[in-house]
This record gives C-alpha cells, structure tokens and sequence, in this order.
C-alpha cells in the first residue's frame, strides 16, 4: 500500500526523470521501509519516515523540473551544451507568445479578463479587510488598550458605562494598570468665531493621554495638578488647531469662548491622531479635565453609568489577572454600596469595540470573492486546456522536428506567465479603482472606511495568485500533452484530442464546477436582493416625504420652562415659513437607529414584566411636541394627540402605540390608564395615557414595532431636539430658511443636521443596498465567467464532434434531433454542478443570516430562481455552438479528414 | 551542472556520494546509508535527492553506472550500481586535498583548539 502511494507521488517528477529513475526511487523506498522494520515500530517512527520522503519530495521535484527545463535531456535529438537557458531565447520567446495571443485575441482577451477581474476583485477585498480589521489601531501597542466598565453575562459582548464614584474607586484601588481615565462626550458651542460653531468636547480623566499612548503633538496634557485643580485647560485636535485657530504657532495660552465658559489651551494633538471611534462616535474637537464636568449631583451618584473607561494594561500584566482583580473589587463594591445592585466590572480589548460585528459584515464579502476568484481560475483553466488541445498538433509537430521536451514545456511556461502578467496587471488596476470605489459606496456601519488604502500585502496576494496560475496552468497543457502519443497527434490532433474520454470527464467535470460555484454565489446575491426588496416596500407607518430637520440644542437657561418656550417659539417661526404645511419637534429622529428607555409602573393592572423584576416593565419613549403626529401622518387610532394645553402645570399626559396596547392592556381600555415613572424616570408624578396612536418603526425599517411612548416636550423637556417641517415639493432651500427661522429666536443656537428625512431613510438602507449590489456584482461577474467558460470549452468539444454529427446526419438523423442530442450532452454537466450548488449553498448561505430579511437564508424560492436563471443561461450560452457544430454540411466535414 | 568544473568546490551530496563509492560500485540505497552513517547522521539524502545527485553526477562524467558482472549482489539483475569515473576519482582526491588545505589552515590558525 505505502509503495503504491509512493508510486502516485512520483508521478511529480518531470516524466523524464520519472522513466530513468521511477524504478530507483520505488526500489529505495522498499529498502528503507524494510531497513526501519527490525527497529523499533509504530505510527511515530512511520511518520518520521513519511516526513523524511515528503521533505525530500518538496526538495527534489522542483530542482529536477527545473533541470528538466534548462537542460535538454543527452536522449533528444538536441546536442550537448545548448541546454543552459540563455536570455536571448527568453526574449524569442516572449516574442512568440506575444505573437501567438495577437493572433486569438478574443482567446487572449478572455482569459486576461478572467484572470484580471479575479485578482482584482479578490485583493480588492482583502486590502478593505485588512485595513479596517486587520490592521490595529493607529496606537502604540493597542493590544494592551482595553475598554473597562461593567459587564453582564447575559450579553457578554457589551461594556456598560461607569459612575464617577465607581470609576474614582476602581482607578485607586486597581494595580493592574499604567494608566486608567474615562470621559464624556459632549456637545459645546465655540462662541469666538462670527458664527457659533457646535463641536464635540471629550471630558477625560487624568490619564487619558497615558491610556492611548498618543501625547500632543505641541503642548502638554491634561495632568494630575490640571485634574485635581479642576483648571479650565483644553487639548486641540489638530483639526481645530488649523480651523479654528488658523494654525496660529503661539496657540498655547490662548483662551477661548465656550457656551460652557473660557478654557486655555495648553496642547495640540498630531494631525494623524484620530479619537478610538468606538467610544467617541466621530470626532472630538478638544479636551478637557474630566473634574470640570458641571452636574455635581451626577457625579455623586454611584449607580447611573454615564462615563466611558478606558485603560491601558501595566508591561507584562495579562488580561486574565487584570480580570481577577476587577472579580475581587467588584465584589467589594458590592458589599460596600449595596446601591449598585448586581454591578460587575471587566475589561474588553478596545479594537473590538470598534470594529463591532465586523468579521459578520466581511464574510460573506469574503466568501463571495473567494468564489468568483475560484471560478476565474477554473475558467482559465479551461481556456487553456481547450488552446493546449488545439495546439497538440503543432506541439507535436515541434517535437518531431527536435524540440527537446524541456524546450516545449519551457514555452508553455512562458506562454502562461506572459498572459498571468497581464491579468496580474489588469488585477492591480482593478484593485486601485475596487478600493477607491468601495471607499465611495461606504454603506456607513464600516468603521475606519476612511482608512482604507490598497496593501502592498493585497498586491504581492494579486502577484502570487498570477505566479501560480501561470506555472500551474502552463504545466497542465505539458502533461494533458502526454496522454496521447506523439503520433496520435501527428495522425489527426483534431479527433485524438476532443474525443477521449479523459478529456471529456475533465471537462465535465469544470464545467460543473463552475456551474455550482456560480450557484452559490448566485444564490447568495439573489437573497441579499430578495431581502433589500422586501426592505424597500416595508411599511413604515409614518409619511417621511416632504418633511425636513434640523437639530437644536436647547440653551441652558436654568429652567426648563424657558427650555421648552425656546422650541415652541422654534417651532412656530418654522411653521410660519411660506409653504411648510405642519411643523413640530422630537428628540428622536425616525429611523434613526437610537432609542431611549423609560420604566412606566401602570396603576391597578397585571402586565408583563422584565424577569429580574427589578425595574419592572421597559419601554422605548419619545419626546415630542403637539402636531408631531400630524407632521409624519401617524394616525391617532383613539382619544386624542398632545395639544398646547399640555403643559408644564397640567397634568402629566402620555400618548401610546398600538403595540404598547396589546402588550400591556390586551382588550382593556389604555385611555385614562395611569402610570409612574420611579425615582429615577424622567419625570416625577402621575401620568395618564390619552391617547393611542398606530405603530410606526420609528427604530430602523426592518425591525418590528415595539412598545412605544410619546410624551410631550412640555412636560418632559430635553437638552436636545430636532425641528422638524412638512412641505410638500420643497426643495432643499426650505433648509436654510429652518436655520434662518432658529436664528431668528436665538442667534447663539447654531442649528446642524439640515436633512430631509429622506435622506434618514435611503441613510438606514445604505447599508442593506452596498451589500445586496456589491454582491449582486460580483455574482453577475462571476455567472458571465462561468457562462464564458461553458460557451468557450464546449464550443470546442462540439466542434470535435462534427465529424460524427456528419455521419450521424448522412445517415438519416435530423439536425433537431443533433441538437437535441448536443445539448442533453452538454446540460449533464451543468445539472451535476447545480444540484452540486445547491448542496453547498444550503448550509453556505447561512453566513447570511443577519442579513437577510423577511426570509429564511435558504429562502425556496430564491434557490429556485436561482437554479432555473443558471440552467437558462447555461443553456443559452451552449445553444450557439450546438447549432453551429449541427450546421455543417456532412459531406464538407467528410471531407476535412 | 552540465560537465564537472575542476575549480569549483563539490557540495556535501556530491562529496560524499564520492567517498561512498570509493570503495567500490554501490546501489543507490546502499550509497544513501552510507553517506548518512559516515556524516553521522547529518547528511541524509532521501530518494528523489539521491537519484538527481547521482542523474547530474553521472551526466558530469563523475561516475558511470557498473556493468552487473562487477557486483557480487543478489539482486544485481534488478538494482543499478555505480561506480566511480577516473574523473570521479580526480575529483574525490582534488577536493579532499582542498579539505586538508582548509584543515591545516584553520589547525594553524588555533580555530580547532587543539591544534
């Protein structure tokens, strides 16, 4: 048995050295296997044994190919000393294959097509890869940044915020780390410039610079002293440096005017520095020492969360001792603030966070590539086989006329490189405008997009993938060349070549695979479609069109009184405009993507509730004011929508969905239902719902609506709300005169966001449509290869088959009945392959799961589609040289013999 | 390697596929086991190393195969032998004698240490 095997190993040596020295080599193996026996046995010593064969497998093969190239055999017909490979023939033959692709352009032109788009398509994706998830963070040694908070284990992938006291106790009592900080975002207004400009402030701990290992460019950083002084000191980003500060080189000690009082800038940040975007969600423009953070009574609070940790792991401290500790000072939290309830701290490695789900988003990319580049190289492959069987004749010829069998592998060698040159060119082009596309169509949930360059690393995968291309499939036509003699080929190349059987399985076999890797693909990109279509006709219970916004911030006046007057003045002027039909507010925006939660107590009902049981029941809610309803058409189903005698001194009301209805009251009565927020809600007091109103998806289009309520800004204000107009056929000037009209009320309150909601909608697809047509693209790529590779091999194998189609039709068959014949032969394959499809795409289309929607990833009907489009197509694509292979007149074809 | 160069040093294969042979004509085993027991070990030449050494060696006129009467095996119909060429030979004295130059050399230079 072992012989035997050794025996196909063989069969990689060049066939020459094969047949001087097969026996040899066989008769060695035997003499080594008996040699070992008398000593000690078992599988450790026969793999040693295999080890010691394979080794000298990978070391010898390749020597002995190359000898067999460069040197002509001393048994051809070649004389000695003009076997050294000399740079003169190189360049002849260069010169030849050159010639030889100029005469089969459309030959030439397919296959560097193929080879190019393959390549392309695959270091395109692999240069995205790596540099959004591949590539670390642009910190030092980011693999010791963690992000710290508490932790649960029923969503282990989550980190919670911290309390300041909790953040102060753990920063003290912790040794596991260099550096420990957390910090707050949030907004501010730069009052210095001739129009206030809105930027996002970072409040950092002390040791904020310490964790990231990134220290300012010019200056210093926040310090301990700066900390604990509470000093209103401030650290630019560069941006802001050069913007707002005009780049002026004496920046340090300069103060400025904020909404939230004058800071001194003591540094500026490097021009490459960017903020970890999974804590900060965009860019801050500066910061400032944690300890100025203005609400005393929040940071006093040990429960609520609101502060994002952040650490840096002491040399040579590994996660799982710092993990340990956390374990231990939890619990000691835990005894000595009963407050805080189940609290639990741990850490989790910062790129995580902000990479996300990432691996989820890029595989089915991946796999999609992986795919087309597979379908490429299998359609090269053929093409080539199909060219070698056509040139066997003039091979033959060439050998006969003494070509030494080195000197004509060498040229097939070279013939190959030369076309994978050209493909690995056509591939890197492709790679630069794949990239710079895909940076242009960014769906807007892949972090760091903005950072992605072509990879020296995707264009050395584009070189490696045409080496091998061009020795594998240089070398194939060498031994496909072998399995007919050299007099077959001089007989007749033509009929030697299609008709053997051999032949015909290999290129069966191709085509079915090609036909079920196309499947797959095809497949995969029909459910994407399918999904983004149903995607599309969602009805999301409210009327987006015609209706624009703008956000506020609502001054800090003290009171919230004077809050809530500030956007019902907003809100009139807005509605004041000429042509804006409803005006009104909220401080969530629909389809947004982001959600607020309250904890309602309904009065004298059962309900469900949360399993813990502590917090009760858990509902989304929204802070609107009158004419909300009206402005997105969301229709009032009973009682009544908010009115303007809501107000700060009635009582507190609350409107609520449908879906709230059915889950909370079943077939009871919600309207006059009252409910309590708890101590820590929103608001204190009773409130009672008045009204009902239809669900909308006010979250994101594909997900179901769930309990909802509204309250009125009046009674609840916020810091934050967007100002929303309805107008029908206005264009995008109704924008600036929403920014006019908040000016108007207060000058100091820039208003941002200027949007139509539609641009919120085709914003919360983007990312469903980038992947349903980046697919859909490389699926179309891929089945007009695969239909290239079924059109191009079996045009070849039909027209060997002439001949006998002559006879068959000289002898009475009629050419419908050829066809017939022609066509059953050439489908086999293509059904073999997709039934083969199908088998592989039922599990594979599982990686699609979180994307799809509506349907199952082995959706029917999409298989279905799918499966007959393919068989069509493949159809088709084999019509043409079927007929053309049935046309010919017998007595012609009779003749060519 | 197309005709042996006089000039060039042997690699360790070739030299010691010589010095196997030395003696007299050996199978292609036979050399193998030979080598790796005079190099102790370090130099083990597996089969497909082995016959491409000795394909090149024969085609640079360094040894020949042995007519089967020369060899007393059992198995002589069945194995190839080879013996050494008169220009193997050469060889096999010109390096040793290169070897010995580079021993004393170093031996006068104390690099063994017990010069």
């Amino acid at each position: 048995m072992a012989t035997r095997i050794y025996r196909v190993l063989l069969l990689a040596y060049p066939r020459a050295f094969r047949e001087a020295h097969g026996d040899d080599l066989v008769r060695w193996f035997e003499d080594a296997r008996r040699d070992g026996r008398g000593s000690r046995r078992g599988a450790g010593r026969e793999l040693a044994f295999w080890g010691r064969i394979l080794t000298d497998l990978a070391r010898s093969v390749p020597r002995e190919h190359w000898t067999a190239i460069t040197m002509t055999p001393s048994h051809t017909t070649m004389g000695r000393g003009e076997g050294r490979m000399k740079l003169r023939d190189l360049g002849a033959e260069v010169r030849i294959a050159l010639r030889g692709y100029a005469r089969r352009p459309l030959f030439t032109l397919l296959a560097v097509m193929t080879l190019g788009i393959g390549i392309g398509a695959a270091s395109t994706i692999y240069s995205v890869v790596d540099s959004v998830l591949l590539n670390p963070l642009p910190y030092p040694e980011v693999d010791r940044v963690y992000r710290i908070g508490g932790v649960s284990e029923e969503s282990p992938d989550r980190i919670y915020a911290m309390s300041y006291p909790n953040f102060i106790t753990l920063q003290e009592q912790t040794t596991s780390f260099e550096a420990f900080t957390a910090s707050r975002v949030t907004r501010i207004t730069l009052l210095d410039g001739d129009v206030p400009e809105s930027h996002l402030m970072a409040m950092v701990g002390d040791e904020f610079f310490a964790a990231i290992g990134v220290q300012p460019a010019m200056g210093r950083g926040v310090s301990r002293e700066d900390y604990d002084a509470q000093a209103s000191v401030a650290v630019l980003s560069h941006d802001l440096w050069t913007v707002y500060f005009g780049g002026d080189p004496d920046v340090l000690g300069r103060s400025f005017t904020t909404s939230g009082g004058p800071f001194t800038v003591i540094g500026v940040m490097p021009e490459d520095f960017i903020p970890p975007a999974g804590i900060y969600q965009g860019g801050s423009s500066f910061w400032v020492p944690l300890s100025l953070w203005p609400d005393t009574e929040m940071m006093g609070r040990r429960r609520s969360g609101w502060l994002a940790g952040m650490v840096r792991l002491a040399p040579g401290v590994t996660p799982e001792v710092a993990r340990a500790e956390l374990d231990a000072l939890s619990a000691g939290i835990r005894e000595s603030y009963p407050e805080v309830g189940e609290r639990h701290f741990g850490i989790h490695p910062l790129i995580d966070h902000t990479v996300g789900s990432i691996d989820e988003t890029f595989l089915p990319l991946i796999g999609a590539v992986a795919l087309l580049l597979l379908i490429a190289c299998v359609n090269v492959a053929n093409l080539l086989l199909v060219r070698a069987s056509e040139r066997a004749r003039e091979l033959g010829v060439r050998a006969a006329i003494g070509a030494g069998r080195g000197r004509i592998v060498r040229q097939l060698v070279v013939e190959s490189s030369v076309l994978a040159a050209g493909g690995v060119l056509l591939g890197i082009a492709l790679t630069y405008l794949g990239t710079d596309l895909f940076v242009a169509l960014n769906p807007g949930d892949v972090p760091r997009l903005d950072e992605v360059a072509v990879q020296g690393s995707a264009l050395l995968l584009a070189g490696a993938i045409g080496a091998i291309t061009a020795l594998v499939f240089g070398l194939a036509p060498a031994l496909l060349s072998q399995t007919g003699s050299l007099n077959d080929q001089l007989r007749g190349g033509s009929r030697a070549a299609g008709g053997g059987r051999r032949t015909g399985r290999l290129w069966g076999g191709l085509i079915a695979v090609e036909a079920a890797l196309a499947l797959v693909l095809v497949v995969g990109a029909g459910l994407l479609i399918n999904s983004f279509a149903r995607m599309t006709r969602v009805e999301p219970g409210f009327e987006l069109s015609d209706v624009y916004s703008v956000a506020v911030s609502i001054p800090d006046d003290g009171d919230a009184v004077s809050g809530h007057a500030f956007v019902q003045e907003v809100v009139r002027t807005v509605r004041d405009i000429p042509g804006v039909t409803a005006a009104s507010a909220t401080n969530v925006l629909p389809l947004s993507g982001s959600a607020s939660y309250q904890g309602p107590h309904f009065d004298g009902i059962e309900y469900p509730r949360d399993e813990d049981g502590s917090d009760g029941y858990s509902t989304r809610y929204q802070r609107v004011t009158p004419g909300y309803f009206e402005t997105l058409e969301i229709p009032v189903l009973r009682g009544r929508a908010f009115d303007d005698g809501d107000d700060a001194n009635s009582p507190r009301v609350a409107v609520v969905n449908e879906a709230l209805v059915r889950d909370v009251f079943g077939d009871l009565d919600p309207i006059g239902a009252t409910f309590t927020l708890g101590p820590n809600g929103l608001a204190q007091g009773q409130f009672s719902i008045v009204g009902v109103v239809a669900d909308a998806r006010s979250y994101s289009l594909t997900e179901a609506p769930v309990p909802e309520m509204y309250f009125t800004h009046a009674q609840t204000t916020s810091g934050f709300m967007y100002i929303l107009a309805e107008s029908p056929n206005a264009d995008r000037s109704i924008l600036e005169a929403m920014r006019s009209a908040v000016a108007a009320v207060r000058g100091d309150v820039p208003p941002r966001l200027p949007r139509s909601l539609e641009e919120y909608r085709s914003t919360s697809i983007a990312g469903p449509r980038f992947y349903a047509s980046l697919l859909g693209a490389l699926a179309a790529i891929a089945l007009a290869l695969a239909l290239v590779g079924v059109y191009g091999t079996l045009s070849y194998v039909f027209e060997r088959r002439a001949r006998e189609m002559g006879l068959r039709k000289a002898l009475g068959a009629t050419r419908e009945s050829l066809l017939r014949y022609m066509l059953a032969r050439g489908m086999r394959p293509v059904l073999v392959g997709v039934a083969l499809g199908i088998l592989i795409a039922l599990p594979a289309t599982r990686i699609l799961e979180s994307f799809v929607f509506e349907i199952e990833p082995t959706d029917p009907a999409t298989i279905a589609v799918t499966t007959i489009a393919i068989l069509g197509a493949a159809l088709l694509a084999m019509l043409i040289p079927a007929r053309r292979a049935t046309s010919r007149d017998p007595m012609q074809v009779l003749r060519e013999e | 390697m197309g005709r042996h160069d006089p000039d060039k040093p042997l690699t360790p294969a070739v030299y010691h596929t010589l010095l196997a042979l030395a003696e007299g004509p050996l199978h292609g085993y036979a050399i193998s086991k030979d080598v790796e027991e005079a190099t102790e070990g370090q130099l083990r030449m597996g089969p497909g190393t082995l016959y491409g050494t000795l394909q090149r060696m024969q085609k640079a006129g360094l040894l020949e195969e042995a007519p089967a009467e020369e060899t007393d095996a059992v198995h002589a119909g069945r194995r190839r032998y080879y013996r050494l060429t008169a220009e193997g030979r050469e060889a096999l004295a010109r390096e040793t004698a290169r070897l010995e130059r580079a021993v004393r050399l170093a031996r006068s230079r104390a690099v063994l240490g017990n010069g």
